[in-house]
């Protein structure tokens, strides 16, 4: 695993975070995890930990913006709170500056947390609406032990007017401002420790588009006086474009791409961000509207997807090495096992059901025979028989879901890293660190199916 | 041009509070015609959610419609007369609270909310939910309202809906639930759905889904929406017609392509300036200056001057009525600025004003509880 994925310690990261875990437990309680089966020993714990972060690399330089961008529940935020040390890693090692914070606790973590701010999403319930906006701003200072009274007091104005507030504001109360001048409060409370790094959780989405680009103005203003990084994490892909260096993308707990901003946007080399990029919606009538939409819901993060976790929703599965169907048959057939996985239609008719999901290509040969198997139980009624031999005949035989990708390839756009973790890259790969699962699948051979 | 559907004319909804008089909407006027979807748009605090309120009614006490004309259908929602002793009382023919009730909302028309998880109870499964709504409005025996509410489900993509069905709303994902409310909203085949802000909360992803999924059952069941939405790019994507709102008032009315590429409101184009680009790299945004001004004391003249780039003189005088602009022969095009030669107040030669727009940022105390600056 070492020449790949992002550089190993590079001189100039300011953080690196190194196959980082955070599992949840799902439940809690006395009986938690433990199950009643009708064998001796009648109980068994089982492990149904939330993965919600699952072995994540990646650096941050210093003075750079690294955007972080995926769908809600795929483990953005408590990525952010794990890196800060908010949260309590599983697994994995956090260098910050030097130190590994995964290993740091008490007050030599206090001391570093210094160093590192967080600005969050809403930001009416980040101010306490009891103190005032003056106050608020000095508090991480004395909690620091920063300054005297009148010090701190002078810095909390001067950040006022810096962020763009009026020094006068230092006596109002947080409900006095509107959304965007609150978010703008609370940039003025993480600065005011000095920080070297700060991590914005989805720090304009609740904002109003002409305010949020007033905030964004103001975020770049500041990181260029002061010199910060910016762990950016959004949802919306027009703000990470703007605002990023480079840019990671996330899905279900691990980064599926990580590339310059440009070259990540211009030149997408894993489906899921082409997919992505495909569902923002452009501010022009005559763009056409979106393409290409993903189907289906998130999997589960309690029980991911083998292989590659995108897999499920992907539309370029590989084809098994065992069969040997044509492009748009397996096509049809990954459609179709979708379906049935969804339950998607009433007809049981095996003619009908060719007639819908395979009308320009039907797979022949072996795995014809298979799906007229599948058929004729979908005919019978025997909905899981049918979806048995869908998935454990093809899905899985997949190398999308027997091994983990992970590859690098060559960036087209600018000179810096790209890393892709998809299988369709296998071939182009400059250095890759595939980790083979438990069932091995026969000798590759080399193919393109891109 | 056959009759619209919905038509409001010169809607006034205010909050009585104790601060003053909120001016929420101030004299609003449009059309939607059969099955196209209109787009309402605006910041938060533009009034939009309260417009459409209006329109089925839903006002609450410190709220009250003052004042207008809604017509739907032919039949009149709300309509106001002047009696003998000439105070205003609502005319015969607007239809009773009962009326309203029973034939109009959820019927006639219905609406999907913002936050989905709100519009649904959360004790009662998602299927009896969508039945016992099937079955009051559609009088349908149980058994019947239960197949109807499957195939609904099936219809807005809930996979496997048979075992859904006996779900509760938290086991549904936001799209889900969103899905499953405009099926609620579907259920009566309405003639309008309102459609609130409803893929707002939603990712990007699950909003393509949902507004492919609109646009489909849209034309499969010819029906008409109201689209409130703040983001130009949904806006973009489905509407045919789009009003824009600023601080209670419509400002710009145009067919889609018109308004993007024709803009004729400074708000508008200032709007569409300040959005990041998700297929273009660009370097500084140029964001709207200042804040939205309260609806308790707006400002004279055309309200948007304060923060207008354009502003002149003689915008904090003239307020400006909605006009026309569109050339003979093409689709109506109305904009509420003086800069226009129809409008011929003396805007070329009234001299520039400073505003927060061409005199920097100052962050001005004009929002809610901000109290004199």
């Amino acid at each position: 695993m070492s020449e790949v994925g992002p550089p190993e310690s590079d001189p100039d990261a300011l953080l690196q975070v190194r196959n980082l875990e955070k599992h949840f437990d799902n439940e809690s309680g006395l009986l938690a995890g433990v199950e009643f089966t009708d064998e001796f020993p009648y109980v068994s714990q089982s492990a149904s930990d939330v993965r919600a972060v699952d072995g994540v690399d990646f650096d941050i330089k210093e003075g750079e913006t690294l955007g972080l961008v995926g769908e809600s529940g795929c483990g953005k935020s408590t990525l952010a709170r794990t890196v800060l040390r908010l949260l309590e890693p599983t697994a994995g090692s956090v260098y910050f500056q030097g130190a590994d914070l995964a290993s740091l606790s008490g007050e030599p973590l206090r001391r570093k947390r210094k160093d590192m701010q967080m600005i969050f999403q809403d930001p009416q319930s980040s101010l306490d609406p009891r103190m005032k906006v003056g106050p608020i701003v000095e508090e991480p200072m004395k909690a620091h032990g920063m300054l005297d009274d009148e010090g701190r007091e002078a810095r909390a104005k001067e950040l006022l007017t810096k962020v763009g507030l009026d020094p006068q504001h230092y006596n109002r109360y947080p409900h006095a401002f509107s959304g965007g001048q609150r978010q703008r409060v609370n940039l003025a409370r993480a600065l005011s420790v000095n920080p070297d790094l700060i991590v914005c959780d989805e720090p304009v989405s609740a904002l109003d588009v002409s305010i949020q680009a007033q905030v964004l103005n103001t975020m770049e203003e500041l990181q260029a006086e002061f010199d910060l990084t910016y762990l950016f994490i959004a949802h919306d892909l027009s703000v990470i474009r703007h605002i990023s260096d480079r840019v990671a993308v996330m899905y279900l707990g691990n980064i599926v791409e990580l590339a310059e901003k440009e070259e990540l946007f211009e030149n997408p080399r894993h489906p899921y961000t082409r997919a992505l990029l495909d569902a923002i919606p452009v501010p022009d009538p005559r763009s056409g509207g979106r393409t290409a939409l993903l189907s289906g819901d998130v999997p589960s993060p309690i029980d991911p997807p083998s292989g590659c976790r995108f897999r499920t929703r992907c539309p370029k599965v590989i084809q098994p090495e065992a069969y040997d169907m044509r492009d748009d048959a397996w096509r049809n057939l990954v459609a179709f096992q979708r379906a049935v996985d969804r339950r998607e239609f009433e007809a049981t008719d095996p003619d009908v059901l060719r007639s819908r999901y395979f009308e320009d290509a039907i797979p022949s040969g072996d795995a014809g025979t298979l799906l007229d198997e599948a058929l004729g139980h979908i005919e019978r009624d025997e909905w899981d028989d049918a979806e048995r031999i869908l998935v454990e005949r093809f899905v899985d035989e997949s190398v999308c879901a027997t091994a983990e990708p992970a590859y690098e390839v060559e960036s087209v756009l600018g000179d810096d890293r790209h890393y892709a973790a998809c299988h369709l890259r296998r071939n182009e790969a400059v250095a890759s660190a595939v980790d083979e699962a438990a069932t091995p699948v026969g000798p590759k051979t080399p193919e393109a199916d891109d | 041009m056959t009759d619209p559907l919905l038509s409001v004319r010169d809607l006034k909804t205010q909050f009585f509070t104790e601060d003053g008089t909120v001016r929420a909407v101030d004299g609003i006027s449009f059309d939607v015609y059969e099955g196209e979807i209109v787009g309402l748009v605006g910041e938060s605090g533009a009034g939009k959610s309260v417009a459409t309120s209006s329109i089925l009614r839903l006002v609450d006490s410190p709220g009250e419609i003052v004042g207008g004309e809604i017509e739907f259908k032919g039949e009149t929602i709300f309509g106001l007369e002047e009696d003998a002793a000439g105070d205003l009382r609502p005319r015969d023919e607007m239809l009773s609270e009962s009326e309203m009730r029973k034939r109009i909302r959820g019927r006639e028309i219905a609406i999907v909310f913002q936050d989905p998880m709100e519009s649904l109870n959360p004790v009662f499964t998602v299927g009896g939910q969508l039945r016992e709504f099937i079955e009051i409005n559609r009088d349908l025996s149980e058994a019947a309202a239960k197949t109807e509410a499957i195939a609904m489900l099936r219809e807005v993509g809930i996979p496997a809906p048979e075992s859904r069905y006996d779900e509760y709303p938290h086991q549904f994902s936001g799209g889900m639930r969103q899905r499953v409310l405009i099926a609620m909203a579907l259920a009566c085949q309405p003639d309008l759905i309102i459609a609130d802000e409803p893929t707002t909360a939603l990712d990007v992803t699950v909003e393509g889904e949902i507004l492919e999924m609109v646009q489909e059952l849209q034309e499969k069941y010819d029906t008409s929406f109201i689209w409130v939405t703040h983001d130009m790019s949904v806006v973009a994507e489905i509407c045919d017609r789009v009003n824009v709102m600023y601080l209670g008032e419509i400002i710009e009315q145009a067919e889609v392509d018109d308004l993007f590429y024709d803009t004729k409101h400074p708000y508008t184009s200032a709007l569409l300036d300040s959005m990041p680009r998700p297929d273009e790299t660009v370097d500084e945004l140029r964001p709207i200056k200042g804040v939205m001004p309260e609806a308790i004391n707006p400002p004279a003249g055309c309200r948007f001057h304060s923060r207008c780039p354009e502003a002149r003189e003689v915008c904090r005088e003239v307020h400006p009525e909605a006009r026309d602009l569109s050339a003979g022969g093409e689709a109506a095009h109305t904009a509420a600025c003086v800069k226009h030669d129809a409008f011929d107040v003396g805007y070329e030669e009234s001299p520039a004003i400073e505003t927060e727009a061409t005199g920097g940022f100052s962050a001005g105390f004009t929002e809610t509880g901000g109290g004199a600056e």
